[in-house]
Order: C-alpha cells, then structure tokens, then sequence
C-alpha cells in the first residue's frame, strides 16, 4: 500500500467512527480548523492527514565547521556553537 | 500583558479547550532531524520554547513539561515527520522555539516559512508570544489575564 493510500484509508477510517454531523479529515483539504476528536480525544492540528509544520528544507540553515574539534554541522541561528564540543569558535563554511 | 519566567520555571495559560506552556529555551541549543538532515537551532538565552496541547488539566500540563524537560535538558531531539504521515495526528503537543510565536489554528501547508506559527486551539489564535527579558509578553485581542488561568511553576 502506498504512503499517500495509508492516509487517505486513515482519514476514511476516521468518517466511519465519527458521527455524520461531525468534521472529519478529509485528506484534499488544505486549511483545517483544530478540533476535538470524536471520542473526546487530543487531535492536533491537522493539515491533509498530520500537523503542518512547515518545510524544514527551506530553513535558512547554514553549514559550519568548528575550528577546535573539526565537527561539520548545519545551523541557525545569531549564536552558532559546536555541539559536538561546545565550542564557539565555529566558521561558516 | 507581561509574565514574568525565570529560567527554572514554567509558564502555563490554560484555557477551556486548551493549554499553552512557555518556558526559557536559556540560551540552549536544539536538534531539528528530519529523514536525511540534521540541523541546530542556536537561541539566545531570552529565547522561549512554547508547547501547545489540545486539552487542559493537570495531566496535559505535566505532558508540556515533560515535553520541554526533554527537549531543553536532556537534549533530545525534535523530530521532523514527512508532511503526511500517519504518526502526525497522533502527536499531543507541539513546540515552537525563538524569539517570537503567532499561534494559530488555520494553517496552509507552505504559508508559513517563518516557522514561528504554532498550532493551538481556537481560544488562542493570533495570540502572539514574544521573548521579553525576564519573561514573555503575551500579546492578543482578548483580556488574556481574564479568559485564561496563568500559572507559572518550577520545571
């Protein structure tokens, strides 16, 4: 079964216990409000079957190289430290 | 309005359907790993971590921290799922960390690169929580002191 079959079976699966009346999560939908599940349970929110946290590749992410240990990384943020050996001397590579 | 944090405690605004934890990142560093990449998020120390969860009581407020306990001082990782997968309605809380959080509830997936947009239920949409030294400021339409309970604890 593929990736995008096992979410859109999930989603059915979720019509079929929830009453009619009730929002479901249909898989084409691209803007979703949060809502308590049918059973009272915890449901975040869900974007096309999970939450939408963004996409990580775009990060303005930059790669280093710490000076003291040799360690590459890739970071962001103003203060860039190794986290291999805590160093701040780290250079944009 | 301003809540004062210090960097041993917990700030919790509990509403009727849910709750929003804030806490120092101090000035720690976070792993972000996604299927093929691993990146550091670097934060200054007035930096905050926000935890949002779709319920209330005690039992949510000890699951956001235990959520930030992990990540801030056990180091664990934050795991990045593929947009889509079967586990991501399962998660119970979800976190944001820097030095600014919108929380919002209708999201479009690719609208939000800034990645300071945290989900969280209705009662909380466009409630801003910025790092402020000492503390956070709580930035919203409402009377935030008036429509939730604040508590702030010892992590």
């Amino acid at each position: 079964m593929s990736h995008e079959a096992f979410v859109l079976q999930s989603n059915l699966h979720n019509s079929a216990r929830n009453p009619p009346f009730l929002p479901v999560f249909p898989p084409f939908l691209y803007t979703q409000k949060c809502h308590k599940g049918s059973g009272g349970e915890s449901e975040m929110c869900t974007v096309g079957g999970g939450p939408d946290i963004g996409d990580i590749e775009s990060l303005v992410a930059k790669d280093y190289e710490c000076l003291d240990c040799k360690n590459k990384f890739k970071g962001m943020g103003r203060r860039p430290m190794c986290p291999s050996c805590k160093s701040r001397n780290v250079k944009a590579v | 309005m301003h809540i004062l944090i210090h960097e041993d405690e917990i700030a919790y605004l509990s509403g009727r359907d849910g709750t929003v934890a804030i806490a120092k990142t101090k000035g720690a560093f976070f792993y972000l790993e996604t299927e093929s990449e691993e990146t550091v998020l670097f934060t200054e120390p007035e930096d905050l971590m926000v935890a949002s969860s779709w319920d209330v009581g005690e039992r949510v407020m000890r699951g956001l921290a235990c959520t930030i306990y992990q990540l801030r001082e056990l180091g664990a990782p934050l795991i990045v799922l593929p947009k889509g997968h079967p586990a991501s309605v399962r998660l119970k809380t979800v976190v944001s960390i820097g030095a600014r959080t919108r929380l919002d509830c209708g999201i479009v997936p690719g609208t939000h690169p800034e990645q300071s947009v945290l989900c969280a239920c209705d009662e909380f949409h466009e409630m801003e929580v910025l790092a402020v030294p000492g503390g956070a400021e709580i930035l919203g339409d409402g009377n935030v002191e008036k429509e939730f309970n604040i508590t702030v604890q010892k992590l």
